[in-house]
């Protein structure tokens, strides 16, 4: 999937429009759908984002604490990996599928803080 | 222990060769005259830091004794140098020779600096396979080797590099770890040099693969053999569990010139926290083995957590000790148990508790070494253990200062709530923690302990003579020296010096970012200094702040400073 591809159904999904697919083909889950936040929970457990993040999002790296609104933004972090300051979060693409990395940035924005 | 030092002042600084020859013929004779000096253990080339660990006894002492106790508090900044890329600290010890230190940083980049002013010399950036973004271990590295005419790089994508040590161009490269087949088990500290072989210890533990150590012809960067930290014993291993068992030798060894021997710790059984399908006693993870670095044969191991489910690797330091007519090897282990063992066959002479609270076994046999009474991890259910999974101290080694007899060390006392969980072993899904649990175990503080603190104590009985507590337990190495004293920083940056005799702080610096490395000690020009490479980054910094929220905004960095007293 393109940065651009990702921009714009990203974008769409958020507000409720689930009809985007990926570059897999793949429809794009509804990132509100509790089915969806609650299979995204899973991927992150098995896939042990809570080594970092704790099992609730409230572990070292607190993602209960973050601006995580933006669909695009946590997507392309989970796949692409993200590095700020000395911290160093590594990359998922390939290792996890479009389809498990957008369940999972489902349950990533339901934990992180809402916008006001 | 007697080692009274006799020493001029300020010792004649000598050149690399002539150096490395004296140093060899003292080890070969198993003397320590030279000339009209006599030269304690630990104290030889002592204007340099030539090894990781400074010398191949791996106390980290420092014998210069220029800055002590009564000029300490008039330490200043000589020079400052950044290095660039933060990504996870700078962990590194770095390596000082005739007036050169040579420093590696993130994505292993390697520069050589004038350790007078801290200006490059030359650099060495490395490029690095792009599977290293995706990789657990990676891109930090904990020093380089420097021998023979060149500096040795150990690379975060598995191979390893030489390069000239005076210009710092490349003279060989070797491919050494199945980098892209192992879940990017890599090299994240410096190989050992032992003679004209370099041994390299690979990363295992928390990946799906099983530990090697590799011997290299150190100037034609041929690899000699490879050794494998998972012992190939039905007995050990049932079924295929020793194909991705882990037990990796991450930390650097002691090279032995006076045994020809290089002593490993190996790291933790995959995966770390569940015991199912690898029921046995794991050999050799969690184990010191003694190897001949001409061969890669064993010569002798001694396992201490057998069947290992709290993840107590034993990677960390080898130290060497004569005492009583006795080769002592001295080993601490995560678990918080240190083990004395004959250095010459591995068996055990002592077993001492540096950690007050531990709950993982009723008690180690101080004499077989046998665990009595463990607790088991079910899964599914959390457990706590004691101590966490960070260990009773972390990877950041202590120092041993022979004028007091002390071994100074970090220790930290923290729990762990596990909760074992099956787990699918993928050599390819690199950015997954092979350890068999959603976590490596929310910490827990013990009521009645500070969580840190930095301990005095005799290495061969375990006897405290001081302690200094620590609200943030450190997570930086150990340097004493011989003016008297001991240095140590922590995450938030603070570095200190004590009274080696009584723990008293006699001198503060706030560097600005934690410390996760190496601190040591150099004389170039006759005049001392104090190098210390701040940097706060690694695993530590990521899951720390859930415990201690003061480290949630504690910034990285990759800087070296260095410290020296003015005229």
């Amino acid at each position: 999937m393109t940065r651009t591809v990702v921009t714009l159904t990203g974008a769409m999904v958020f507000a409720g429009v689930a009809a985007a697919a990926g570059s897999d083909g793949n429809a794009i889950p509804d990132l509100n759908d509790p089915k969806v936040i609650s299979a995204g929970r899973n991927v992150f457990l098995k896939r042990h984002c809570s080594h970092c993040h704790g099992a609730n999002g409230d572990g070292g790296i607190n993602l209960t604490k973050r601006d995580l609104t933006d669909p695009t933004y946590v997507f392309q972090a989970i796949a692409e990996g993200r590095e700020r300051g000395s911290m160093r979060m590594p990359a998922s693409r390939d290792v996890l599928s479009d389809e498990e990395i957008w369940l999972t940035t489902a349950y990533v924005m339901s934990i992180g803080l809402k916008s006001k | 222990m007697t080692h009274q030092a006799s020493y001029s002042k300020w010792p004649i600084g000598c050149a690399a060769v002539s150096c490395a020859a004296r140093v060899g013929l003292l080890l070969s004779l198993g003397s320590v005259t030279a000339g009209a000096q006599v030269l304690a253990p630990g104290t030889e080339d002592p204007n340099n830091w030539p090894q990781y660990h400074r010398s191949s006894n791996a106390w980290r002492y420092s014998p210069l004794e220029q800055i002590n106790k009564t000029n300490v508090g008039k330490l200043k900044v000589a020079w400052i140098r950044q290095g660039g890329d933060i990504t996870h600290g700078i962990q590194e010890t770095p390596i000082v020779i005739d007036g050169v230190v040579y420093t590696i940083t993130a994505q292993n980049r390697v520069a050589a600096l004038d350790a007078r002013t801290g200006k490059e010399i030359w650099r060495f950036e490395p490029k690095l396979d792009p599977l290293t973004k995706k990789v657990l271990f990676s891109p930090y590295s904990r020093g380089v080797t420097v021998g023979r005419g060149k500096v040795f790089i150990a690379t975060v994508d598995g191979r390893g590099i030489a390069v000239d040590q005076k210009t710092g161009k490349e003279v060989w490269q070797v491919q050494l770890t199945d980098f892209a087949n192992c879940q990017g088990c890599n090299f994240t500290s410096p190989p050992v040099l032992a003679g004209d072989v370099l041994t390299f210890g690979s990363t295992a533990g928390e990946l799906a693969t099983a530990g090697k150590i590799f011997g290299v012809d150190a100037d034609a960067g041929k690899k000699l053999w490879e050794f494998e930290t998972i012992k190939q014993d039905p007995k050990s291993w049932p079924g295929e569990s020793g194909k991705y068992g882990g037990g990796g030798a991450w930390m650097p060894g002691t090279y032995d010139a006076e045994t020809n021997t290089v002593y490993y710790g190996t790291g933790n059984p995959g995966k770390d926290f569940l015991a199912a399908g690898r029921e046995g006693d794991n050999l050799y993870t969690d184990s010191v083995i003694a190897l001949d670095p001409k061969t890669g044969k064993l010569k002798w191991y001694r396992q201490e957590i057998q069947h290992d489910v709290w993840d107590y690797d034993a990677a960390y330091e080898a130290l060497l000790f004569k005492k009583d007519g006795k080769d002592l090897l001295v080993h601490p282990n995560k678990s918080g148990f240190v083990f004395v063992l004959d250095k010459s066959d591995g068996k055990i002479e002592n077993v001492w508790r540096l950690s007050e609270t531990i709950n993982f076994v009723k008690d180690i046999d101080p004499k077989s070494g046998q665990l009595i009474g463990r607790l088991d991890l079910p899964i599914g259910k959390a457990t706590l253990v004691c101590p966490s999974a960070f260990g009773a101290r972390s990877w950041n080694s202590g120092a041993y200062n022979p004028k007091t007899g002390l071994w100074y060390t970090t220790v930290m006392e923290l729990c762990g709530a596990i909760t074992p969980a099956e787990q699918k072993s993928d050599p390819k899904d690199y950015s997954t923690p092979h350890i068999g649990a959603e976590d490596l175990g929310k910490l827990q503080r013990v009521a009645g302990h500070k969580p840190g603190r930095l301990d005095a104590r005799d290495p061969i009985t375990g006897q405290r003579k001081w302690t200094y507590e620590m609200d943030i337990p450190s997570f930086g190495a150990v340097l004493a020296t011989g003016g008297g004293l001991v240095f140590n920083g922590d995450p938030l940056g603070i570095v200190r010096a004590f009274d080696a005799d009584d723990g008293k702080v006699l001198w503060s610096f706030n560097t600005g970012s934690g410390l996760r490395s190496g601190i040591v000690s150099y004389a170039v020009d006759g005049k001392q200094y104090i190098l210390v490479p701040s940097g706060w980054g690694s695993y530590a910094a990521i899951l720390l702040p859930a415990l201690f929220p003061e480290l949630e905004n504690a910034p990285g960095a990759s800087t070296l400073i260095a410290f020296t007293v003015e005229d």
